[in-house]
């Protein structure tokens, strides 16, 4: 190989990348017996071993502190940005109606999960934990407890109380999710209020947004 | 009892990370990506002064290069979850930066001093290079940063990301969007310029 073509490839291999195992065997080879070549791969380390070891760090003005402050606070600025898109005063309408018809429907939904529960409570009293059990012939069978009344068609005992197992579990699963929606909501209308009052959530025109930006990040330097 | 347990368990969260043999700078990922400002801060400390650096160089303006760092990680936060692989963070992150720049570039209204390549390193040169005894007391920190400046922008690209920041060629391929043959022949020659800077400019006697 030309010195031209040795020489493009002494950057790579000073980083060690260079793949093949045949160039490397070249190029070292070329090496040996070429005085100019090998300048040139004192050159390329050296210049490497000066980048490494000098600390080329230019010097901010900011500090890091303040650069980190100011990021950060960018950051939590155009999160409470994102989040205002929608809390428009349409949602905030939506939002009221739909936690006033929670309010009502919950109302009745949780005088009727209280119910259940304590009909349901009683009947585990009653009752071993295991479904095995329950096979015993000690245990009531049959209509023992049914009220006749009740005609939900419950064929057996352990049916019936199955039943209001599986009911207070859906009841107990719904009340823990309504709640959830609930208190969300209830944030979500609070935070909307908020935000509504305070000026400095004043929605700008894009351009002149832009420089009151660059004008704060200009007074934060000062 | 039963139906207690079912109603109130809770789905549990995957918060053994280090497990998945993440280190701890890809956990600091993870929970930023998930929205943790306080791990993304400590992201924000590794990495600012070295986003900076790259930047600065690039657009020699102080103010210009510490609102790109800011707009830089501020992106970062907001488009974590297009990161595919934890491991490829810094790259992704230097290449962010790469990116605001070239556009800032593109746009070239600013008074950059590297807008035209060859024409800003002429340029630079008369106002960059000192007066003799002015050079004799500049450290050589200094003075290799000086020389630094003369180079092209993708000649100062390349060398800050190889022998400053110590990557490879196939991550510099991927920040600087062109092939591994181009990468390679960049580093070479920005090298062999530097040099040439170094030893005709500022009387530099290395061990060549």
């Amino acid at each position: 190989m030309k010195c031209e073509k040795i020489q493009t490839l002494l950057g790579a291999y000073v980083d060690g990348e260079i793949r093949t195992s045949g160039t490397v065997t070249l190029i070292e080879a070329h090496l040996e017996s070429c005085t100019s070549c090998r300048e040139v791969l004192n050159s390329q380390k050296e210049i490497k071993k000066i980048l490494a070891d000098t600390q080329i760090l230019y010097e901010t003005f900011l500090s890091p502190s303040i650069l980190k402050a100011r990021v950060m606070g960018e950051v939590r600025a155009r999160k409470s940005k994102k989040q205002r898109i929608v809390s428009r005063p349409a949602f905030v309408i939506v939002g009221l109606v739909a936690l006033l018809a929670i309010g009502i429907t919950s109302v009745g939904f949780f005088a009727n999960l209280q119910l259940e529960k304590k009909r349901t409570q009683a009947f585990l009293k009653a009752l071993p934990e295991r479904a095995e059990e329950m096979d015993n012939p000690l245990m009531p069978q049959g209509d023992y407890l049914i009220p006749t009344s009740s005609g939900n068609g419950d064929s057996t005992f352990l049916d019936f109380v199955q039943r209001h197992h599986q009911m207070t579990r859906e009841l107990l699963i719904l009340e823990s999710d309504w709640a959830k929606t609930l208190e969300n909501l209830q944030e979500f209308v609070a935070n909307s209020e908020n935000d509504s009052k305070a000026p400095l959530f004043k929605e700008l025109p894009e351009k002149s947004k832009d420089k009151t930006k660059e004008e704060t990040n200009k007074d934060k330097r000062r | 009892m039963m139906m207690e347990r079912s109603a109130i368990s809770v789905p549990m969260v995957g918060l053994e990370l280090e497990k998945e043999g993440l280190g701890e700078e890809e956990v600091l990922v993870v929970r930023a990506r998930s929205g943790d400002e306080i791990a993304f801060g400590e992201l924000v400390e590794i990495y600012q002064k070295k986003i900076f650096n790259f930047v600065y160089s690039r657009l020699q303006n102080r103010e210009t290069a510490e609102d790109v760092t800011q707009e830089v990680l501020v992106k970062a936060f907001f488009n974590l979850n297009r990161l595919r692989e934890i491991k490829k963070f810094k790259s992704w992150l230097f290449s962010i930066a790469n990116n605001h720049v070239r556009d800032l570039r593109r746009k070239a209204k600013l008074k950059m001093v590297d807008n035209d390549e060859e024409l800003s390193s002429r340029e630079t040169y008369v106002s960059a290079v000192m007066p003799d005894d002015v050079v004799l007391e500049e450290s050589r920190a200094h003075m290799i940063r000086r020389a630094m400046m003369l180079l092209s922008p993708e000649q100062k690209e390349v060398l800050m990301l190889c022998d400053i920041e110590g990557m490879s060629y196939s991550e510099i391929a991927e920040i600087t969007r062109v092939p591994l043959g181009t990468v390679q022949s960049r580093i070479f020659y920005a090298r062999k310029r530097l040099k040439d800077i170094l030893v005709k400019e500022f009387n530099y006697r290395g061990d060549w």
